[in-house]
């Protein structure tokens, strides 16, 4: 055990980056010049250690890492290392990361420049007070451009040369420039809360099968030691420590964490939602009377219903869900059925990106064939009767004779983009509601371009095809605005004269016509051909607004069976009954998976439409 | 009448498979090899060799029908389809009217040749003409002409032949609709001068062969099912204005009771024997596969071992959906209940009513006095109604 270290040689940073532009690369190559981890256990993007985090190449939780340097002049100093996710859905959990730092290393693409993400982040940190360093990474690549991006970072955040620093996680160079730049521009923790009760600010957590929720904190005020019992002041839980420690970077136990230091408290508690990221943990004994500012309990925005393909394995999936929600505070799941898709669940997500990893999990880890519907948005509906109901899906909305005012969550929507793409930016957020905002140019190529946008309208397709018509060079970040009021239609979609409600959506008075139409169209391509004709219509309220057929089949014979094919033909039947129980029946009509994900597609295809 | 399905001590069928032609055509995926006739004298010796080990597998039940199929049969001399039957003749209890049919290609046939075989007791001809349009001929990789049809049935009408079939293969890559009416129209044309029963058979590219490569790299381009399906629509259509029964989905007959018996045992899901490489047999809930190789099925027989490669037990529930797929083929007879009751212990309308009451309201399945059948629609996706049943 060394001798505890003197606050004022402990820096917590973090390092905040667009996607893709080397963040984790960065943070490996920090653990390794500070001999955290040695050569032989380095692997690529050690943070990382979730398998979808290395495959999409973003990280999902955070990381604590604690690492000891010793600087040019000659002192030893505790470096705590606070990983945030790259993500906009994730921006909560980035926001409380922040506050647990006292500095950051904005990491920026010597090639790429600035980008709608880096912004909000440096938003972010600004927020938060932090001293910043700027790493123009990337150097190394044949189209960098360090000076210009250097300039940039100057020039729009404020930065003097000394804290701008060229450099390449890759190949190394620049490292012992940042080391010697984290220790000398940002500040150590502050100290004058040593004395006062205990305050831990909760920046992120994750369950242990065997220690319960692991929480990793920042300790503010006060200090913490091992045989205490604390108490969560916003979930009032409380909990006996079963262990106290730091990420170095596996988990290692400690006596103490003392005010400024960064570590984990394992609580052997269940779930997550009992130890939510923002939240502040005192002690039982001397309990501090105010939490630290800034929690806000885990809210899903994104809401689509998730179910088993076979109905067997309804029991399965709610087991799955349960798992992974002691891991992920911000996922909800409540069960719900629908007539055309038997027992599911409806889920919220944070995102769209955080429900498709949620949905990428559940079948890659617990081996479950899940069918989605369209995401959804949580809208606010005030009855006639006053009473105001929040529907997060479309098949719960009431009456629309009973409902005087619908109101749908907006957005404040940034998008960095080289300037030749505003025309066809302008186009796709006209297309989706958009209102135009400020537009600030950030040098002669590059603009941000602001707006407040439905979030329903963000859900659908946009980032996809922000990317495709900028060819992947605009970038974007969004963050809650409020709720408002619009006029908005429930379309139904009813298949051989049935409402198939999980198909049903909520959209706007105006694009009900045409995104009707797209749908019956979608559908009579997704649906096969069966035994008869199958009209398929979309509708509002008793309306029906468009009506396309999925002609019966002709055709559907084996030429020939002879006692040499009989088992060969049966089988062959039998694998083509086989993927008919793959499909949903609704009424006698087999619906494959892909045709409740058709709204999704909607989007893209009416872009195509307008076009021609 | 074609009762389905069979009595489990009915008589039965033996099928004979001769694995041998003089050329691979570029659709077929029967097991057949071409360049390996030498093989034929020892072949027909272990084909006797097999009918002897397996006679008693029959248990002294008759034998219906005789079925030479292939490959091509009439690569054998007449000796040595006589010495085959002889063989049968010697181990089984033949009926006296049992129908002997054999397979043969239009081109190579003499009439010296069908004589001997009619003399050895084959009474019926399945000739493979597939079409008579001369770039479908060569589209399928056929070594014959039209010409060669017409010359072959007339033989074999005049060496004592009364029963031919037809084979014809619709919906091959580039074929017109006229065309194939035209072929139709030929062949209803001959009459009595022609054959007396048609085996149509829309083109399935299976997997392996020539034609499933050329279709993978995009040189063969197949017409698409509503197209095939006009081309069946003609057939029927054309068959039916000419008094011809369309009495299974790819058979039709041109006189009463002039179906395929042999055939029809495999939609009655009747017993049968299988003898050569790679054919099969299903007697007394079993199927059995033959060894494919013929050097190894020779080898096999010859070594004093059974030629087989593959046992498959049929469980009653597996039974009971094969009855269904083999026996809703038979488009005038479909699946007869008391016939379904004795066979399977259980009835019909109890064990599969939810099916057929589904597929009767969608208009697939009728109800007749006897038990069920499809109905046009029902013919026309025979697939999608007996999947119901599997």
């Amino acid at each position: 055990m060394t001798n505890p270290i003197d606050t004022s040689h402990i820096r917590n940073f973090s390092i905040i980056a667009h996607i893709d532009h080397g963040k984790s690369t960065l943070a490996d190559r920090l653990l390794q010049s500070t001999g955290t981890v040695s050569e032989r256990d380095m692997h690529e993007q050690l943070l990382d250690s979730m398998d979808l985090e290395r495959e999409k190449g973003i990280t999902i939780k955070a990381r604590a890492v604690r690492m000891n340097y010793t600087a040019n002049d000659g002192e030893t100093y505790e470096l705590n290392l606070i990983d945030t996710p790259g993500h906009v859905d994730f921006s909560y959990e980035v926001s409380r990361s922040l506050a647990a730092c006292e500095g950051a290393l904005l990491v920026v693409d010597a090639a790429q420049g600035i980008e709608a993400q880096t912004m909000a982040n440096v938003y972010l940190a600004l927020e938060h007070d932090l001293a910043m360093i700027a790493v123009i990474n990337k150097i190394d690549l044949p189209n960098a451009d360090p000076e210009r991006v250097g300039k940039e970072v100057g020039d729009f955040i404020g930065l003097i040369e000394d804290e701008i620093i060229p450099a390449s996680a890759k190949t190394g160079a620049g490292v012992p420039e940042i080391l010697e730049a984290v220790v000398k521009y940002i500040p150590a923790p502050a100290n004058d809360g040593a004395d006062k009760p205990l305050r831990a600010l909760i920046f992120d957590s994750h369950y242990d099968a065997f220690k319960g929720v692991i929480a990793y904190v920042k300790i503010v005020d006060g200090e913490l030691k091992t045989d205490q019992r604390i108490k969560i002041l916003g979930t009032n839980k409380h909990a006996d420590i079963l262990e106290i420690g730091c990420f170095s970077p596996n988990m290692t136990p400690l006596d103490a964490l003392r005010t400024g230091e960064v570590g984990y408290i394992a609580t052997g508690l269940k779930v997550v939602k009992d130890v939510q990221v923002g939240d502040t943990i005192t002690t039982f004994d001397r309990p501090a009377t105010s939490p630290l500012p800034g929690y806000q309990p885990a809210k899903a925005m994104v809401f689509a219903g998730l179910y088993p393909v076979d109905s067997e394995e309804f029991p399965d999936l709610r087991d799955a869900l349960e798992r992974l929600q002691l891991n992920d505070a911000s996922l909800t799941y409540e069960a719900e059925s629908s007539a055309a898709l038997g027992f599911g669940f409806r889920c919220g997500f944070l995102g769209l990106l955080h429900m498709e990893i949620i949905q990428e999990r559940l079948e890659r880890e617990f081996d479950l064939d899940l069918l989605a519907t369209a995401p959804s948005v949580e809208y606010e509906v005030l009855l006639n009767s006053g009473e105001v109901k929040k529907i997060d899906n479309p098949s719960d909305m009431p009456d629309f004779g009973h409902i005087s005012e619908i109101r749908e969550p907006w957005m404040h929507l940034s998008i960095i983009t080289p300037s030749r793409y505003i025309g066809t930016i302008m186009d796709l957020t006209t297309n989706k509601r958009a209102i135009p905002g400020d537009i600030v140019y950030l040098d002669e190529e590059r603009v941000q371009l602001k707006y407040e946008i439905p979030l329903a309208e963000l859900i659908v397709e946009f980032y996809d095809q922000l990317k495709s018509r900028t060819q992947g060079y605009a970038s974007l970040d969004y963050s809650f605005a409020d709720m408002r009021a619009a006029d908005l239609v429930k379309l139904d979609v009813l298949v051989n004269g049935a409402s198939v409600d999980a198909l049903s959506m909520i959209c706007h008075r105006d694009d009900a016509y045409y995104k009707g139409r797209e749908l019956v169209q979608a559908l009579r391509k997704l649906i096969p051909r069966q035994m008869f004709d199958v009209p398929i219509q979309a509708s509002i309220g008793s309306r029906i607004i468009s009506r396309e057929t999925v002609k019966a089949m002709r055709n559907n014979v084996l030429a020939k069976c002879y006692g040499g094919d009989v088992s060969r033909k049966r089988k062959l039947l039998e694998k083509q009954k086989e993927g008919k129980a793959r499909m949903k029946m609704v009424g006698s009509v087999e619906i494959p998976q892909e045709a409740f994900m058709a709204v999704l597609s909607l989007g893209s295809s009416a872009d195509k439409a307008e076009k021609k | 009448m074609i009762l389905a399905p069979m009595g489990t001590d009915d008589p039965i069928g033996i099928y004979i498979h001769v694995p041998f032609c003089a050329h691979i055509c570029p659709y077929c995926d029967f097991t057949t090899y071409a360049g390996k006739g030498d093989l034929i004298p020892s072949y027909v010796d272990a084909v006797m060799e097999e009918i002897a080990r397996r006679a008693g597998e029959a248990r002294g039940r008759e034998i219906a029908t005789i079925y030479l199929g292939g490959g091509t049969p009439s690569l054998l001399s007449p000796e040595h389809i006589a010495r085959i039957l002889n063989t049968i003749d010697q181990q089984f209890p033949v009926l006296p009217e049992a129908e002997i049919t054999m397979e043969a290609n239009p081109n190579g046939l003499t009439p010296e040749h069908l004589r001997g075989y009619r003399a050895a007791g084959v009474n019926r001809l399945s000739i493979g003409a597939q079409t008579l349009d001369r770039r479908g001929l060569r589209t399928l990789g056929r070594q014959h002409e039209a010409q060669d049809v017409f010359t072959s049935v007339r033989e074999a009408h005049a060496a004592g032949f009364e029963r031919i079939n037809l084979d014809f293969i619709f919906g091959w890559p580039g074929q017109r609709r006229e065309s194939w009416q035209r072929d139709l129209q030929e062949v209803i044309a001959m009459g009595d001068e022609g054959p007396d029963h048609l085996s149509l058979y829309s083109l399935i590219i299976e997997p392996g062969t020539p034609y499933a490569d050329a279709q993978a790299r995009g040189i063969l381009v197949m017409p698409d099912n509503d197209a095939t399906a006009d081309l069946y629509e003609d057939a029927i259509d054309m068959l039916d204005a000419a008094g011809w029964t369309h009495y299974e989905i790819a058979n039709w007959s041109r006189k009463p009771n002039g179906h395929s018996r042999h055939n029809a045992i495999y939609w009655q899901h009747g017993d049968y024997l299988g003898i050569g490489a790679g054919a099969f047999g299903t007697i007394d809930g079993m199927r059995v596969m033959n060894q494919l190789l013929p050097e190894r099925y020779i080898v096999d027989l010859a070594d004093g071992r059974l030629p087989q490669s593959n046992t498959e037990p049929l469980d009653e529930e597996t039974a009971r959906g094969e009855t269904m797929m083999l026996g809703l083929r038979l488009l005038v007879d479909g699946v007869d209940a008391n016939a379904f009751q004795r066979r399977h212990g259980v009835s019909l309308t109890h064990h599969f009513g939810l099916q057929i009451t589904r597929m009767t309201e969608l208009g697939m399945m009728e109800t007749t006095d006897r038990g069920v059948r499809l109905t046009k629609r029902g013919m026309m996706l025979a697939n999608s109604v007996v999947t119901e049943f599997l």
